[in-house]
C-alpha cells in the first residue's frame, strides 16, 4: 500500500464509523436544542437499538436463510421503532415532569435513566459480549489496494439517506419548522398554537430512532455488542455533537464525520489502542477552550 | 366574540403579580391596557394566552367559561398574542414564520391567500420572504410578528407593546394597520406604555397599577384625566 492509499483507507474506515457517530450525535443535539438537556440516556438508547436488531435476528432464525437485505430492513425497522418509542416514553415519564425544575435535576435524572437502561440490558441479554451477525462483509469493492466492503458502503449510504431525510423533514415540513421554532423560542412557539409537548415527543422519537439505527450499524461494523457499549460510544457521539456546536443539526453530522475520521487516522497511524483517547482528548480540549462559546451558542438556539 | 376575564390572580412562585383583574375585550373594538413598567401588563396577556396559570379567577368566551386550556387551544379559539419584544423565529425565514402562524390550521386551503393578505398589509415582508427573520429591522420584525399572529385568524388579537423601540414613522405605519385590522372585525387588546395613541384609539381602556386596575373608561375620556396625563403622558 502506498502512503496515499493507507491514508484513504483509514479515511474510509473513519468515515464509516463517523457516520454512525453522526447519527447518534443528532439525537443529543436535537434534544439539547429543544429542551437544553444533555440526554445522558441517549447512549443507552443507541445500544438498545443494536439489541433490538439482534433480537429480531435471533427471534426468527429462519430469517437468516432469507435475503439478507430483507433481514436487515426488518432489524432496522425494529431498532428504529423500538428506540423511537423508548425515547418518547423516557421523555414522557422522566423528563416532562421536570420541565420546570432546575437543569441539574434533569441532568441527574438522565444519568439515572442511563444506569437503569444499562442494567435492564444486562439483565435481559447478560453481561457478556453478544456476537452480532455480519452483513455484506466479505464482498468488497477494491480500487488498487483500497477496499470498501459492501457493509461500509451500506452504512455510509444508509446514514446519508437518513440525514437527508432528516434535513428534508426539518426544513420542508410544517412539523419540522415547528421543531425549529420550538428550539428557538418555546414560549413564542406556544403562542403560535404549536403544541410543544407533541413537538418535543417528535424530537425524541426521531433522535432516538436515528440512534437505534446507529446501534444496528454499530453491531454490523464491530460484530459484537455489549450492554456497556452505549456509554463509551455515547460519549464519543456527544463529543461529536459538541464539536459541531451542540444544538446545531448540520454541525452534529459534520462533527460525527470529523471525529470518526480523526479516530480512523489515529488508529491507522498511531495505534488502535489509542483511538478512544482521541474523542476524550477532543472533548476535554473543547470544554476547556470554548466552554462559554458552546454555552452561548446553545442559549441562542 | 367577547373575552371576559374576571378577578384574575396570577403570580410567579409566591410573588403575586396580578391581584384580581377584571376586563373585557370585544371583537371589532380596540381595548387598551396601559400602565407603568412592571405593572403586570405582560403577565395579564400571558395568563390569557394560557402560558401562565391562573391562581384564581376565570375567563369567559361569549359567556362560556373556559378553564385550564392549553395555549394551542386558546389560539384555535381565536385569541392570539403578539408578544412583547416581537419574538419572531429569527433563524426561520419570513415565509416560514408566517406559515407557523397558521400552524393550527395547516389543512386549511386559505393559508396561501392569507399569506398574500399579510403581504398586502406589509409589502416589505413580501420582498423579504426568503430572508431569515433575524436579519430584519426592528420595525420589520414587529410587522412580521403581527402578520404571523394574523395567520392564525384571530378574533381577538393581544398586542404587547408593539411600538416599543421603534421609530415614530414605523409606529405610525403599524398603528395604521392595526386600525385596518380592527375595521375588519378583529378585537384588539392593546398594551402600551406609550399610552397616547392607545387611549385615542381605544373604545375602552384600563389603567393597571401594580397588579390592580385603578381606572377604566372610554379611551378619550381617560386621555383628559389629569391623573392619567401626569402618570402616562408625561405632563
Ligand atoms: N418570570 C418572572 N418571574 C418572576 N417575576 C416576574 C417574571 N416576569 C415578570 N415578573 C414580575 O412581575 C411584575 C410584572 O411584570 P410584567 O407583567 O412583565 O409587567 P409589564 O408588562 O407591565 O411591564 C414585575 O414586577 C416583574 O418583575
Ligand atoms: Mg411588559
Amino acid at each position: 500500500m502506498s502512503h496515499l492509499e493507507t491514508f484513504l483507507q483509514q479515511l474510509i474506515n473513519g468515515l464509516t464509523i463517523g457516520m454512525i457517530y453522526a447519527l447518534i450525535a443528532l439525537g443529543y443535539t436535537m434534544v439539547y436544542g429543544i429542551i437544553q438537556l444533555i440526554n445522558f440516556a441517549h447512549g443507552e438508547i443507541f445500544i438498545t437499538g443494536a439489541f433490538f436488531g439482534l433480537a429480531v435476528f435471533s427471534l426468527f432464525p429462519s430469517l437468516t436463510q432469507w435475503n439478507s437485505v430483507f433481514t436487515l430492513v426488518l432489524m432496522f425497522c425494529a431498532a428504529m421503532a423500538g428506540c423511537g418509542l423508548l425515547g418518547v416514553v423516557i421523555e414522557r415519564i422522566a423528563y416532562r415532569p421536570l420541565r420546570k425544575a432546575p437543569r441539574l435535576a434533569c441532568l441527574i435524572t438522565a444519568i439515572g435513566i442511563s444506569f437503569i437502561l444499562q442494567n435492564v440490558l444486562m439483565l435481559i441479554w447478560g453481561p457478556v459480549d453478544k456476537s452480532f451477525p455480519a452483513f455484506f462483509k466479505h464482498s468488497a469493492l477494491t480500487v488498487g489496494a483500497l477496499r470498501i466492503t459492501f457493509m461500509q458502503g451500506f452504512i455510509i449510504t444508509t446514514s446519508l439517506v437518513m440525514m437527508i431525510a432528516l434535513r428534508f423533514f426539518v426544513t420542508r415540513t410544517m412539523l419540522g419548522k415547528a421543531l425549529r421554532a420550538t428550539s428557538e423560542d418555546m414560549t413564542a412557539a406556544r403562542l403560535m398554537g404549536i403544541n410543544v409537548d407533541k413537538v418535543i415527543s417528535v424530537c425524541f422519537l426521531i433522535g432516538s430512532a436515528l440512534g437505534g439505527a446507529g446501534g444496528v450499524m454499530y453491531g454490523m461494523y464491530y460484530n459484537t455488542i455489549s450492554f456497556h457499549d452505549g456509554y463509551l460510544v455515547g460519549i464519543k457521539a456527544f463529543t461529536a455533537a459538541v464539536l459541531g456546536g451542540i444544538g446545531n443539526v448540520p454541525g452534529a453530522m459534520l462533527g460525527g464525520i470529523a471525529l470518526g475520521m480523526l479516530e480512523g487516522l489515529g488508529a491507522g497511524y498511531l495505534s488502535s489502542a489509542w483511538k478512544n483517547v482521541f474523542a476524550f482528548l477532543i472533548l476535554v480540549i473543547l470544554l476547556l477552550c470554548w466552554p462559554s462559546g458552546i454555552l452561548r451558542k446553545s442559549r441562542n438556539e | 366574540m367577547v373575552l371576559k376575564v374576571e378577578n384574575l390572580r396570577v403570580g410567579y412562585g409566591k410573588i403575586e403579580v396580578l391581584k384580581g383583574i377584571t376586563l373585557e375585550v370585544s371583537q371589532g373594538k380596540i381595548t387598551a391596557l396601559v400602565g407603568a413598567n412592571g405593572a403586570g401588563k405582560s403577565t395579564t396577556l400571558m395568563a390569557i394566552s394560557g402560558i401562565l396559570p391562573f391562581k384564581e379567577g376565570s375567563m369567559e368566551l361569549d359567556g362560556r367559561r373556559i378553564k385550564r386550556i392549553r395555549p394551542d387551544e386558546i389560539v384555535s379559539r381565536g385569541i392570539v398574542q403578539v408578544p412583547e419584544g416581537r419574538r419572531v423565529f429569527r433563524g426561520l425565514t419570513v415565509l416560514e414564520n408566517l406559515q407557523l402562524g397558521a400552524f393550527g390550521r395547516q389543512k386549511d386551503r386559505t393559508v396561501k391567500e392569507d399569506i398574500e393578505r399579510v403581504y398586502r398589509l406589509f409589502p416589505i415582508l413580501s420582498e423579504r420572504q426568503k430572508q431569515e427573520a433575524g436579519t430584519l429591522s426592528g420595525g420589520e420584525q414587529q410587522m412580521l410578528a403581527i402578520g404571523r399572529a394574523l395567520m392564525a385568524k384571530p378574533k381577538i388579537l393581544l398586542l404587547d407593546e408593539p411600538s416599543l423601540g421603534l421609530a415614530p414613522l414605523v409606529v405610525e405605519k403599524i398603528f395604521d394597520v392595526l386600525l385596518k385590522i380592527q375595521a375588519e372585525g378583529v378585537g384588539i387588546l392593546l398594551v402600551e406604555q406609550n399610552a397616547r395613541w392607545a387611549l385615542e384609539a381605544a373604545a375602552w381602556a384600563y389603567v393597571l397599577e401594580t397588579g390592580k386596575i385603578v381606572l377604566e373608561g372610554e379611551g378619550r375620556k381617560l386621555l383628559m384625566n389629569t391623573q392619567v396625563r401626569k402618570a402616562y403622558l408625561g405632563e
